[in-house]
C-alpha cells in the first residue's frame, strides 16, 4: 500500500494533509484517486465540509486506516487479539463521539454522507439513535429542540387515532 | 427548523432503522415533519420484552404498525418474542412479512421462558420468493406437504430449531438453490438424527451442537457442499461428520470435534489454507498419502492427549506450512496420561523449507512441550519468529531475526531452547 500523502481543502480554505490510505475511506475521494483527478501538488477542494468538521473526519479516518485488511489471507490473529483490538476501537469511538456536541454530530453526519464514508455514517447514526431510544416524544423534542407544530386539537386527534402506539 | 428534522430523509430513516419499533413509531408524535416518516423505515425490530409492555398491547401494536407501514421494500423484519407470544400471532405476522416481500427475516423466541411451542406457518416455507436471509431461533417448523422453496435465500441460520424429521431438513436445504451461508446449532429435542446438508452453492458452513445435548454417536452430519470455502464445526456431542464429496475450494476450516473417526473430515479438506484443529483421536486421521498442499497457517489445540501425534502427522503432510500456532484452547483433563514424545525418523519438509513462525500460547514447559519446541527450533531452518505468551497474555518475542547465514541457526536455536526452558519457571 502506498503511503502517499494527499491534500484536502475545506470549504473555508483550510488545508489538511492526509495519507492516501486514510483518505480512501471516503468512496468519493477513492473514486477521484482512481480516475486520476488528483493532481499531486493540488489540494482536493471539499465545498461542503468546513475545516473543523474535516479535522474530525480525518481524525476518524486515520484511526481506522488498517481496518480494511480484514480478509482471511492476512496473518492469523487469535480471537482474543481480535476482541482486544475491537474493544480498543470501540472505546476510541465512544470517546470520539462523546467529545462532540449534537450540533457537531449533525455536521459530521452530513460530511460523512457527502464524502460517503459508510462506517462513519453508521457510527454517527447509532449515536444519534441512542439519544432517541427509550425516550418519550417530549423528551426527544427537548433533546433535539424539535418544535411541536401540531395544534392541540391536531395532537389530540393523532393521539386518539394512534392509541395503539407507544408515545 | 431544528438540525435533526433538516437532515435528508434517507439519513433520518437510517437513524430510525437502528431503533426498536416502539421508538420508531413514537416519532410520529414529534412534529408534522416526523408524522409520516416512521412508515418508510426499511427495518423494523419488534421486541416484546422492550419497555415491559403487556403482551396483548404489544400484539396489537405489531398488527397496526405492520398494517400502516408503507416502505416500498422491507429490508429487515426482526421479531424477538418471549413467554406470552402466541403461535397464531407469529403466523399472521410472518405471512404479512412474506406479502411485503421482506428481504431479511429474523424470528427469535426466548426459549428460556417458552411454555408453548411456537409453530411457523407453512407459507414461510412455500411463498418466500424474495427472502434473502432467514434466521430462526428456538422455533418449531412443521411439515409442509407442498414443496418447500426459497429461491432467493442466500443466508440461513437455524438455532435450536425443531424439525418434523431428518427428511424435512434434507428437503428444506436442498430447496435453497442459491444458498451461500448456513449456520446451524442443533438442539437435543430437534427430532433429527442425521442432519443432511446437500447444497451445491454453499460457501460458508458453521455447525454447532448445543451443550444441552447428551453424547449420542448415532447423531451426526452428512454434507455435500462442493463449493464450500469456509467450514467451522465444533461438536463434542454427536458421533460423526461425513462429506460425500471433496471440497476443492476450501480456504479456511476450524475443526473441533470429539469423533472417534475424525479423519473423514480431514481427507475432504486437503486443499485448505488455514486450518484449526482440536481432535481427540489421531488414529485414522486421513488416508496415508493425503497431502495438504496449500496449508499455510496451522493452529492446533494442545488440550487433547493425542495432540503430539496429530501435530507430527499434519507437519509431515503440509509441505508449505508457514505459521504454526499451538494453543490449549480447552481445559485439559489432567487425569488422562499424556503422550510421550517420539522423535520422528525424518524431519518434516515444511520445517526445512517453509515454516517461518512458531507461536505458542500457554506454553507450560512440560517435558513433551520442551521436546517439541526443541525439535522445531533445531530443525526449522526458515524460522524467523518464535514467541510464546506468559500468563499476562502479552506476547513475548523470544527470537526474531532475518537469516544471514545458516551457520548461525544452530547457535540461535540452542539459545532459544534455553529461553523456552527458562519460561517454564
Amino acid at each position: 500500500m502506498s503511503s502517499n500523502m494527499i491534500m484536502l481543502k475545506s470549504s473555508d480554505g483550510a488545508s489538511f494533509e492526509i495519507e492516501e490510505a486514510a483518505a480512501r475511506k471516503s468512496k468519493i475521494i477513492a473514486n477521484m484517486i482512481e480516475v486520476e483527478c488528483v493532481d499531486e501538488d493540488k489540494a482536493i477542494p471539499l465545498q461542503n465540509v468546513t475545516g473543523n468538521i474535516l479535522a474530525l473526519v480525518i481524525e476518524y479516518c486515520n484511526k481506522h486506516i488498517v481496518d480494511d485488511d480484514d480478509d482471511v489471507a492476512t496473518e492469523e490473529a487469535s480471537e482474543e487479539e481480535e476482541e482486544a483490538k475491537k474493544k480498543k476501537v470501540d472505546d476510541w469511538e465512544a470517546e470520539f463521539m462523546n467529545s462532540m456536541s449534537l450540533e457537531t454530530m449533525f455536521e459530521l453526519l452530513l460530511a460523512a454522507n457527502y464524502l460517503n464514508i459508510k462506517s462513519l455514517i453508521d457510527l454517527v447514526c447509532q449515536t444519534i439513535a441512542n439519544n432517541i431510544k427509550d425516550k418519550t416524544p417530549e423528551e426527544v423534542r427537548k433533546i433535539f429542540s424539535i418544535e411541536n407544530d401540531f395544534t392541540p386539537e391536531e395532537e389530540e386527534e393523532i393521539r386518539k387515532e394512534n392509541a395503539w402506539a407507544f408515545g | 427548523m431544528d438540525r435533526i428534522s433538516k437532515l435528508p430523509e434517507a439519513l433520518i430513516l437510517r437513524i430510525l432503522s437502528l431503533l426498536p419499533a416502539q421508538d420508531v413509531v413514537a416519532t410520529m408524535f414529534l412534529s408534522k415533519r416526523w408524522q409520516p416518516l416512521w412508515t418508510l423505515v426499511p427495518k423494523l425490530m419488534y421486541d416484546d420484552s422492550y419497555q415491559n409492555i403487556e403482551y396483548r398491547r404489544f400484539s396489537k401494536f405489531v398488527d397496526r404498525s405492520l398494517l400502516l407501514h408503507e416502505a416500498p421494500v422491507v429490508e429487515t423484519l426482526n421479531f424477538k418474542l418471549g413467554r406470552n407470544s402466541r403461535a397464531v400471532d407469529i403466523g399472521v405476522w410472518t405471512r404479512t412479512a412474506v406479502k411485503r416481500c421482506v428481504r431479511e427475516l429474523i424470528i427469535e423466541i426466548d426459549c428460556s421462558s417458552s411454555t408453548t411451542a411456537l409453530i411457523l406457518p407453512k407459507s414461510l416455507c412455500t411463498d418466500c420468493t424474495m427472502l434473502v436471509t432467514l434466521t430462526l431461533i428456538s422455533v418449531i417448523l412443521v411439515d409442509v406437504s407442498s414443496s418447500v422453496s426459497f429461491p432467493s435465500l442466500k443466508g440461513l441460520g437455524l438455532v435450536s430449531v425443531k424439525y418434523p424429521d431428518d427428511e424435512f431438513v434434507k428437503r428444506l436445504l436442498s430447496n435453497c438453490p442459491v444458498l451461500e451461508a448456513l449456520a446451524v446449532e442443533r438442539n437435543p429435542d430437534e427430532n433429527v438424527t442425521i442432519f443432511t446438508i446437500i447444497v451445491p452453492s454453499l460457501k460458508s458452513l458453521f455447525l454447532r451442537e448445543s451443550s444441552k445435548c447428551v453424547r449420542n454417536d448415532a447423531r451426526g452430519f452428512v454434507i455435500d457442499a462442493p463449493s464450500l470455502e469456509f467450514f467451522d464445526i465444533r461438536d463434542h456431542r454427536s458421533g460423526f461428520c461425513v462429506f460425500e464429496n471433496n471440497m476443492p475450494k476450501i480456504i479456511k476450516a476450524d475443526v473441533d470435534v470429539l469423533y472417534s473417526h475424525p479423519g473423514k473430515i480431514l481427507s475432504s479438506i486437503t486443499s485448505v489454507k488455514h486450518l484449526y484443529l482440536c481432535l481427540r483421536n489421531s488414529k485414522d486421521l486421513y488416508p496415508v498419502g493425503s497431502v495438504f498442499h496449500h496449508l499455510v497457517h496451522l493452529k492446533l489445540c494442545t488440550c487433547e492427549t493425542e495432540w503430539l501425534n496429530l501435530l507430527m502427522c499434519v507437519l509431515r503432510d503440509s509441505p508449505k506450512l508457514q505459521t504454526l500456532k499451538l494453543e490449549q484452547c480447552h481445559n485439559h483433563m489432567k487425569q488422562t496420561p499424556r503422550q510421550c514424545w517420539l522423535e520422528p525418523n525424518s524431519v518434516p519438509e515444511c520445517l526445512l523449507t517453509s515454516l517461518e513462525t512458531l507461536e505458542w500460547v500457554n506454553y507450560e514447559g512440560t517435558v513433551e512441550e520442551k521436546e517439541v519446541a526443541a525439535f522445531i527450533l533445531r530443525n526449522g531452518s526458515c524460522l524467523k519468529k518464535a514467541f510464546t505468551y506468559l500468563s499476562t497474555c502479552i506476547p513475548v518475542k523470544l527470537w526474531s531475526f532475518s537469516h544471514e547465514g545458516s551457520s548461525n541457526i544452530w547457535l540461535l536455536s540452542q539459545c532459544l531452547i534455553r529461553i523456552f526452558g527458562y519460561v517454564e519457571t
